[in-house]
């Protein structure tokens, strides 16, 4: 009985660990246009200000939600450029997610209440941010 | 003795032979003087026969035939606590489920403790870029817990560095606060 509930245990956890994440991902503009800022944006922008990036403008370019296998990647398309994401294998307690876009290479432990942001080049008088968030 | 109603309930009684000696010798005195009294003695006793008589003939025509059986049937006799629990062990389910609630529990007392994500947010554990030397990426930690990665001119090893991007989109330059979560030197 010990051994069978032994095993019940760890495939549960396994299944558990080895699931798809979910993963939202947004394409935002950041310049110094005319002063604008996409509804949903405002707290990234509060952000990046006391951080000491201050940009006028926020325009959300794409939007759109990944669900992540292991090892499997997957993109995002930006304008003039491609970033691909792909879940790490592992068990882990938080999806750990490798992001390549160009020309920075980065790997993050997401969580739901918070957003990674990345640097992803400039475009039009601005820069592209791609934001992760891990979805419940 | 006159025909009052204490008469007649001291007569009855007398009928069903309850009086003590005493009143019982009363009663019949006045019997004896009385033949009113002793007519209405004989009512009494033809009244109890024919009472008697009746519920006898009553009683004989109903049928107890298996009450005690019917009785007994629609009494719930709960087993005993063991029997009740060999019964339950005898059904497929129950080790089973059994087995799935310890294995559930066992998940959740032995899995790893999480952090809440609000405390940690997000963790950078590596960056790179293929970028000149002058430009090299940096993390920079908001109060909600977001990770900003950016590339940042000459970064200051103390940490205490002014965020820069790319020419032609230079956003204006904010003052940079106080940030004690920013990052470290030598954290990324």
């Amino acid at each position: 009985m010990i051994a069978l509930t032994s095993v019940l245990t760890l495939g549960v956890t396994a299944v558990l660990a080895a699931g798809p994440v979910k993963v939202e991902t947004q394409v935002v503009h950041a310049s110094n246009g005319p002063a604008h800022v996409d509804p949903g944006l405002e707290k990234m922008r509060q952000g990046f200000e006391k951080a000491g990036l201050r940009f006028s403008s926020y325009r959300r370019l794409s939007q759109q939600t990944l669900t992540l296998h292991p090892g499997k990647p997957a993109e995002v398309s930006l304008p003039g450029k491609t970033a691909t994401l792909t879940l790490q294998p592992g068990e882990h307690a938080r999806p750990h997610v490798a992001v390549s876009v160009p020309p920075m290479q980065t790997t993050v432990e997401l969580g739901t209440d918070a957003s990674a942001f990345l640097q992803a080049g400039p475009h039009e008088n601005g820069q592209l941010v791609l934001v992760l968030t891990a979805k419940k | 003795m006159s025909l009052n109603p204490a008469t007649l309930q001291l007569l009855s009684a007398y009928v069903d032979g309850e009086l003590n000696a005493s009143d019982r010798e009363t009663v019949e005195r006045a019997l004896t003087a009385d033949p009113r009294l002793r007519e209405v003695e004989r009512s009494m006793r033809g009244l109890g026969a024919a009472v008697r008589a009746l519920s006898e003939a009553e009683v004989a025509a109903v049928d107890f035939t298996g009450v005690a059986d019917r009785v007994l049937g629609r009494v719930s006799r709960r087993p005993g606590v063991l029997d009740r629990f060999r019964e339950a062990l005898r059904r497929p389910w129950l080790p089973v489920g059994g087995l799935i609630a310890v294995a559930a529990a066992a998940f959740f007392f032995l899995r790893p403790v999480e952090p809440p994500a609000s405390a940690a947010g997000v963790v950078v554990q590596s960056v790179t870029a293929d970028t000149p030397a002058q430009l090299q990426p940096v993390v920079l930690k908001t109060e909600t817990g977001d990770a900003i990665i950016w590339l940042v001119e000459h970064p200051d090893a103390s940490g205490a560095h002014r965020p820069t991007v790319l020419p032609n989109d230079k956003p204006t330059q904010a003052p940079v606060p106080a940030q004690p979560q920013r990052p470290r030197a030598g954290e990324l």
